[in-house]
């Protein structure tokens, strides 16, 4: 006690530099447990977005060439051209499966099934389908143009064409139309279409023709996605019913389409994925679980037969979480997602018969849990959405090949094919991705503005950085300089001690005990301070951020922004720790200078040995 | 009656060209209540056997007793505390504490009662000729002389019987010097006190009553 006081009693009468030194460590503590607190919450808060945030890469194929298309229009007796992409080949998905991506789900290139279920109703299909009918014109014509033709037949279709119709029919995009005979009969499949300018003067305003629409030459295609030869061309439209036709194998064709026309309404689109959020749909909240639960990483895994639904599906059919779903899966298609496919006015662009005329046999069934459904938009005109009625399942849950089944193929485009990465490493991944020198496939990221928050975290680290770094110097300046002022400069003081008798520790003590408290006193009241101000500027801070992630992801039914969740620190134990590291600090400098000191032996500091 | 004794004492150090014998089989003795001059150049190592025989160094060889004890075996820090006290030619008071409280840190270091250390301090100061006044004087406000006695005061404070005084007078002018001369004269013959002091000052070795003459490490006695 009598060293302590004794020790206080000598650093207090030199009052100013003690005020001093307390003043600049109160600073410079102050200083660091404000940058550390911002440091720390900073870190909390990226921590916290990690969790509401999910990068996600699309790869899409740049056509190899673009070719102009020239086709025909009657009603301007001209061509028109179109252009269109030409792929050589398409580039498999393996080519993101390069060295150093580091992918937390996919690379995937999704295909949508179709699975055949008569007991299930596809409402708002959205999907056109053409019409299928029997008919004659009313008299020989070249149907260059709209002409009258009866209908004697509905096969199947949308409904639009009811038998003894009188319709306008114009083979509209071909250039030499063959002469059709009003004494025969003729089966055709027929489109929609608004008519000819000069149909005004008979039919009004809002004049209509039908038109050709190819259905008979299938789009089958192999695992590679070449053609499978089909003997039927694929601008096929019409065939002369005579005796016996539909037991011939094209009338059997024929009679396969209608078919298939009839099951489509029963046939619902069935996705595979292994992370539902690789889905932009669901990455961008415009889909979202809404009851029961998303897949887990181990029925992903795993390849379990669980699907989530539609909400409004599964009220229509009065299914409820839990029950099984008798999944048939019948074709695949890797040309176009279901949400394209099945597009509110979209016409069926592929044909549901094999190259051999025949309805694609089932590869794949078996009854699927419904474990969860989702809500939001679907139907659109959206190739990136989900169609009415899509059903998703985990890839891995579909074991047997489709490779037969595929009826129709494309190349990676944003929509189908994508992959997730950790939240700010797309810089890494792109320099990584370049090396590689692939042209033709152009990566795209989605992070819902990660990068943009973690650039102005990042600067928000980089001031806390700064300040931690200017409060560390200052404290080591501070402590080193007061050391060395308290401390290295009374050496006499210690060898006078020493020649009174005090032993070493005693010595120590008395020149310790002093700055020890003014080191204790100072770091507790700077990081106590610093760190209720940090809180304080983080709390506003806090208050005056809200993320829009309108447009990025939100991962789940909150949509529209993320808030600020993290927990702050607690500000006395945050205190505490820094003062606790500033103690330490100045404890081992002072105790290193103090053993300086006490090296020196005292009569030669005292009395200088000049032998 | 004999207190010190130095038997074939020696030392030697380092330094940075070369070892440097500063002490050589020097042997001597010292009784209490004598006055002693240790004389000789600079570099003879008459410093060097002042820390020898305060214990703040150890010998390399040889043995230096006190009372009959080696003090080889002693507790050094407490030999200095309660036996043998130095005193410099640059008086090295604390500069922070007042007179009073550089005399008094030694005996309340020694544990005794602050009111008691308050009341001996004062005798001792008065006891060296100090004025009252001086007795809340910092170091910095005392003229050399004063510091000096305060410097002393502070020594018998803290050792018992021994005192042992680097150029003493070194620092200070002729008035001052002899006040000081007669200081150590006093507490040798009067109080009993062994004071050994270091000096190149001839007139202050002619007040001693046994002088030492320092060549080259080794002693020899001049008186």
């Amino acid at each position: 006690m009598l060293l302590f006081k004794n020790s206080m009693r000598q650093l207090f009468r030199m009052k100013g530099r003690a005020v001093l030194f307390l003043l600049l460590l109160i600073f410079a503590s102050g200083l660091c447990s404000i940058g550390r607190g911002f440091l720390l919450m900073n870190r909390a808060k990226m921590e916290a977005y990690e969790d509401s945030f999910m990068t996600i890469g699309t790869a899409e194929q740049k056509a190899d060439q673009v070719k102009e298309r020239m086709i025909w229009d009657a009603e301007d007796k001209n061509y028109h051209i179109f252009n269109t992409a030409v792929y050589d080949s398409y580039v498999p998905l393996s080519v993101l499966d390069f060295e150093g991506a580091d992918y937390l789900a996919g690379p995937e290139r999704r295909c949508f099934y179709g699975s055949y279920m008569p007991e299930y109703e596809m409402y708002d299909m959205g999907m056109c389908l053409s019409e299928i009918v029997e008919g004659s014109p009313v008299e020989d014509a070249v149907p260059d143009h709209p002409i009258a033709f009866q209908i004697s037949r509905v096969l199947g279709g949308q409904g639009g064409i009811r038998e003894g119709h009188v319709i306008s029919f114009c083979d509209h995009y071909n250039p030499e139309p063959e002469k059709l005979y009003a004494d025969k009969t003729y089966v055709m499949s027929l489109t929609y279409s608004p008519g000819h300018e000069e149909q005004k003067e008979f039919e009004g305003d809002t004049p209509s023709e039908y038109i050709p629409f190819t259905v008979l030459g299938s789009t089958q295609v192999d695992a590679e996605g070449n053609k499978v030869p089909d003997e039927v061309d694929d601008d096929h439209f019409c065939d002369e019913v005579t005796e016996g036709f539909y037991e011939s194998p094209m009338g059997r064709r024929w009679l396969n389409i209608v078919g298939t026309w009839d099951n489509l309404r029963h046939t619902f689109p069935v996705t595979g994925t292994n992370d539902i959020y690789l889905m932009m749909a669901f990455y961008n909240g415009n889909a979202f679980i809404s009851q029961g639960r998303e897949f887990t990483e181990e029925e992903y895994a795993r390849g379990d037969r669980v699907c989530l639904v539609s909400e409004t599906f599964a009220q229509r059919e009065g299914l409820a979480l839990g029950d099984e779903l008798p999944l048939a899966l019948q074709y695949a298609n890797y040309g176009r997602t279901a949400g394209r496919a099945f597009a509110v006015n979209t016409a069926a662009a592929f044909t549901l018969i094999n190259a051999r005329g025949e309805v694609y046999p089932i590869f794949e069934e078996g009854d699927y849990k419904i474990v969860g459904m989702y809500g939001g938009q679907a139907g659109l005109r959206d190739e990136y959405g989900l169609a009415y009625n899509e059903i998703i399942i985990p890839s891995r849950s579909v074991k047997n090949s489709d490779a037969d089944n595929i009826l129709e193929s494309g190349p990676m485009t944003g929509c189908n094919t994508s992959f997730c990465i950790a939240n700010g490493t797309i810089d890494e991944y792109m320099e990584k991705w370049s090396r590689l020198r692939i042209p033709n496939v152009e990566i795209t990221f989605y992070d819902g503005g990660y990068s943009e928050l973690e650039a102005n975290i990042n600067n928000m680290k980089y001031i806390a950085r700064l300040l931690l770094v200017m409060g560390v110097s200052m404290v080591f300046m501070v402590l080193a300089y007061f050391s060395w002022l308290f401390i290295l400069k009374q050496k006499e003081r210690t060898a006078v001690e020493r020649c009174l008798g005090f032993r070493k520790m005693h010595s120590f003590v008395s020149l310790f005990s002093g700055i020890f408290l003014l080191i204790l006193v100072g770091s507790a009241c700077g990081s106590l301070a610093g760190s209720y101000l940090s809180g304080e500027i983080g709390g506003k801070i806090g208050k005056e951020n809200y993320y829009d992630t309108t447009f990025g992801n939100s991962m789940g039914t909150d949509v529209g922004g993320v808030e600020e969740t993290f927990e702050p620190e607690e500000p006395l134990k945050a205190a505490a720790e820094c003062a606790l590291a500033i103690v330490a600090a100045g404890t081992v400098i002072a105790a290193a200078e103090i053993y300086v000191n006490l090296k020196k032996e005292p009569m030669k500091l005292l009395a200088g040995r000049t032998e | 009656m004999e207190i010190l004794r130095a038997e074939h004492v020696s030392y030697s150090y380092q330094s940075k060209y070369q070892k440097v014998e500063a002490v050589r089989d020097v042997s001597c003795a010292f009784e209490k209540g004598k006055f002693y001059a240790i004389v000789g150049e600079s570099g003879s190592g008459k410093s060097t056997f002042l820390s020898l025989l305060a214990g703040l160094d150890q010998p390399c060889g040889g043995t230096i007793y006190v009372e009959g004890e080696p003090l080889s075996d002693m507790d050094r820090d407490a030999y200095r505390l309660n036996r043998a006290a130095v005193v410099y030619q640059a008086f090295h008071l604390f500069p922070l504490l007042t007179a009073q409280e550089n005399v008094m840190l030694p005996l309340e270091f020694k544990k005794m009662h602050k009111k008691e250390a308050v009341r001996q301090a004062k005798r001792l100061l008065q006891r060296v000729g100090l004025e009252s006044r001086v007795c809340r004087q910092f170091p910095k406000m005392m003229s050399g002389g004063e510091q000096q006695r305060v410097a002393i005061a502070r020594a018998v404070a803290a050792g018992g019987e021994i005192i042992l005084a680097d150029e003493p007078t070194g620092n200070l002018d002729s008035g001052n010097e002899e006040n000081v001369v007669a200081l150590l004269k006093e507490l040798a013959h009067e109080d009993g006190y062994t004071v050994i002091v270091i000096t190149h000052n001839k007139r202050v070795a002619d007040e001693t009553d046994h002088v030492f003459r320092m060549k080259d490490g080794r002693m020899e006695q001049v008186r």
